[in-house]
């Protein structure tokens, strides 16, 4: 009996040597195994102490990101501070939270495998598929010039939502026509493609497009041609001012208080930035944002055709995603929640961040933090 | 049988230990070990019953403390709960602000920086900040500030000040320069170096000459002195009004309601006066370099202890009971207890998460008489 079970023993230790062993050959043979280089343990290190630092800066009681560089393995999260500050659960990376603009990639690219379905075509002016709503200059702002910020239209989250939005206590509900009458009461900003300036209103547009052509509710056609192709499971258009469980709650600086705006209803932001989203749906899109899989070889150059953005010759806009340096992304800003999705093309980093405040932006001192450890902007 | 086996090899094992042990304990012991040992069982029971005894009477929600004696043993205690909305328990791994303690890393950092032959401490506030108009500017030397005897008037009891502060849920920040606007062209309370008023506004200062003088922000200047050098990794100087989790609630009265959170009231007034947060597993290192000194010259560890004026057992910074040094820390919702005794090598640190009727010096006084302490005279 003793024999038997020290014999067993030893039979297990050598079956972890031969593995031992295997492994170790496996190192330093094969050329195919992951090199890592830039997410190292010292890196790794680096970024969790930055995350500790940082978070003592922003103004925001908790963050969650998710790092990785292809080919150097799943990649790292990284979670700090608390997603309810009554109770003090911990952040944790399961958590939805609502993605605010990010959702402009998302009908952006909608939009564009709907071009390669010959549904819509990029040359016609947005007048063509609307012409009911009387658009300003609408017969001269073209598919391309929503999409990357030119039309000129006036933003209607310039307006003074915000401030109906928080007398009502988040509750009010907006519709489509008060938000759209609101912005075209406003002149141009400028004459149609001749400036870049970021517009809300340009994407409520292109979710009325998709709708328009296709005759269905715009989630209906990201589900069916985004979602559920790359196995998106958490991604969702609220119809209420709830959010999926489980949640982080978001907190907003409000004239001097403290608001949980968790349960503040989304409906101003629709198509421009309604969806709501966890970090595993968020890494899934951040490839595809970048990849365009979904796309053809031209619509995949129409998402990447660049014009001037804030900084000209430093940043740019595509359709429906921004460039700055090597870095593909968009960043996604409502009051309780910012967010951050960034590809670096040439590295091949993603970097997605999101914290359960816009106050001061705290995304950005994160993003920085982050970034001059992987890849310092040049 | 197998069973038998394995704990027949454990009891090896831990014979073994136990025979490790007794060899490294009778290298390092002391020949007066045992019997005269301070936290021994009897003093630890009675410690922990007066714990339940000032929980009792005075009300808090709850307590965390830390006492050791070196070479004998730590303590930690907790009482009470953390958050009364959840009914959380204390948790001695929270983090807090530690209030007026700050002051005790000011003062130790400008004594550094005298070492450093940067800062001269018999010069006056005029030599370093000339651009404000300070009453008594020039007769306030650098040492009548660091043991509060400065004369000028508390910049916390000016009602435009405070009424800033409290209205705005301690969410409003303010530079240096706002903080000591009221000083300025005020009267002097009495001749400067006559008598000891402790104030708020005379670490302030400190903090705007350490400024000065290296040309950085005081907290970078604390990270380069102090935290990296003893290695304290859970202390910052917040940016926000939040802090890093794990952290528990603060209440009080104060302000009406019973026990209004006052959690996320920002110590931004406080500044280089009262801005820290920190935790017990940093606290006990500072509690030691408080008596110990190591930063220090041997110059600069007689400044620290030297009076300012009989009224006040205070040196350069620092609360003298005999041996028995340190500070307390008192801000709405927290109140704090730091010291140790660098000949019999005791270390008392209490925190409670409320502060009206001093709970935590309460306390104090408790522990420290168990401890073979006698502060009444003091």
């Amino acid at each position: 009996m003793k024999f038997r079970k020290f014999a067993s023993l030893l039979s297990l230790l050598i079956v972890f040597l031969i593995v031992f062993i295997s492994i170790s050959c496996k190192d330093d043979s094969s050329p195919t195994e992951p090199q890592i280089k830039i997410l190292n343990a010292d890196t790794i290190e680096k970024l969790q102490t930055a995350a500790d630092k940082v978070m003592m800066e922003i103004q925001a009681p908790g963050m969650m990101a998710y790092i990785s560089v292809e080919g150097e393995g799943e990649g790292i999260y990284i979670t700090r501070g608390v997603s309810n500050i009554v109770t003090n659960e911990p952040m944790n990376i399961n958590n939805c939270w609502r993605i605010g603009s990010v959702t402009k990639t998302i009908v952006g690219e909608a939009v564009l495998i709907l071009v390669d379905e010959g549904k819509i075509d990029l040359n016609k002016p947005i007048s063509f598929y609307l012409p009911e709503l009387k658009i300003p200059s609408g017969d001269k702002i073209t598919i391309p010039m929503l999409a990357n910020m030119t039309s000129g239209l006036y933003d209607y989250a310039d307006d003074d939502w915000l401030k109906s939005l928080s007398d009502s206590h988040g509750q009010k509900v907006f519709t489509l026509e008060q938000l759209l009458t609101g912005a075209f009461s406003y002149n141009m900003r400028f004459e149609p493609g001749t400036k870049y300036e970021y517009c809300n209103t340009n994407y409520l547009l292109l979710g009325l497009l998709i709708t328009k052509v296709t005759g269905k509710p715009v989630i209906d056609v990201l589900n069916e041609k985004i979602f559920q192709p790359l196995g998106m499971k958490n991604t969702f258009w609220p119809n209420t001012s709830y959010l999926p469980y489980p949640y982080s709650h978001g907190y907003y600086l409000y004239e001097g208080s403290l608001l949980d705006v968790t349960n503040w209803n989304p409906s101003w932001g629709n198509a421009a930035g309604i969806l709501t989203s966890n970090i595993f749906d968020m890494k899934i899109w951040s490839k595809e944002m970048v990849e365009g899989k979904l796309l053809s070889a031209k619509m995949k150059s129409e998402r990447f055709s660049w014009v001037d953005s804030e900084i000209p010759g430093v940043s740019s806009s595509g359709f429906g995603v921004e460039k700055y340096g090597d870095w593909i992304f968009h960043d996604g800003t409502l009051p309780g929640y910012n967010t951050k999705v960034y590809c670096n093309t040439v590295n091949k980093i993603t970097i997605i961040i999101y914290t359960t405040s816009a106050d001061g932006l705290p995304g950005g001192p994160v993003l920085v933090a982050f970034m001059n450890i992987l890849s310092p902007l040049k | 049988m197998k069973f038998w086996k394995s704990t027949n090899l454990l009891s090896l094992l831990i014979v073994f230990l136990f025979a490790f042990i007794a060899i490294s304990c009778k290298d390092s012991s002391s020949p007066t070990q045992p019997q005269n040992k301070i936290l021994n069982a009897e003093t630890i029971e009675k410690l922990q019953a007066a714990a339940d005894k000032v929980m009792m009477e005075k009300a808090m929600p709850g307590l965390i403390a830390y006492i050791a004696v070196e070479g004998e043993g730590e303590l930690y205690i907790s009482r009470g709960v953390g958050n009364l909305a959840t009914s959380e328990p204390m948790n001695i791994n929270n983090y807090f602000r530690v209030a007026s303690v700050t002051k005790t890393f000011t003062t130790e950092t400008v004594l550094i920086l005298a070492d450093e032959g940067k800062i001269d401490l018999g010069k006056t506030i005029g030599f370093y900040l000339p651009e404000y108009s300070l009453p008594g500017k020039d007769t306030i030397t650098i040492r009548m500030l660091g043991n509060m005897t400065s004369g000028l008037i508390e910049f916390m009891s000016d009602p435009v000040l405070s009424a800033a502060y409290y209205n705005s849920q301690g969410t409003a920040k303010f530079t240096p320069e706002e903080l000591i606007a009221p000083v300025l062209n005020s009267k002097l309370m009495f001749t400067p170096g006559t008598h000891y008023f402790y104030c708020n506004t005379n670490t302030i200062l400190l903090g705007m000459v350490i400024k000065k003088v290296t040309g950085k922000e005081v907290k970078d200047v604390f990270s380069e002195k102090i935290f990296r050098p003893l290695g304290l990794t859970h202390t910052f100087w917040p940016e926000t009004n939040f802090l890093p989790s794990p952290y528990h609630h603060a209440y009080t009265n104060l302000l009406g309601p019973p026990n209004a959170d006052v959690t996320y009231y920002g110590n931004s007034w406080g500044n280089a006066a009262g801005i820290l947060i920190s935790n017990l597993a940093d606290l006990k290192i500072w509690a030691k370099e408080l008596s110990e000194m190591k930063l220090l010259s041997a110059s600069a560890k007689l400044e620290r202890f030297k009076i300012g004026s009989p009224e006040a057992h205070y040196g350069f910074g620092l609360e003298l009971y005999g041996n028995l040094v340190g500070h307390a820390g008192a801000i709405v919702g927290y109140n704090s207890m730091v010291y140790s005794d660098g000949v019999r090598k005791i270390t008392i640190i209490i925190h409670v998460n409320t502060f009206e009727d001093n709970p935590a010096g309460f306390a104090f006084v408790e522990f420290a008489k168990i401890l073979g302490y006698d502060l009444s005279g003091y």
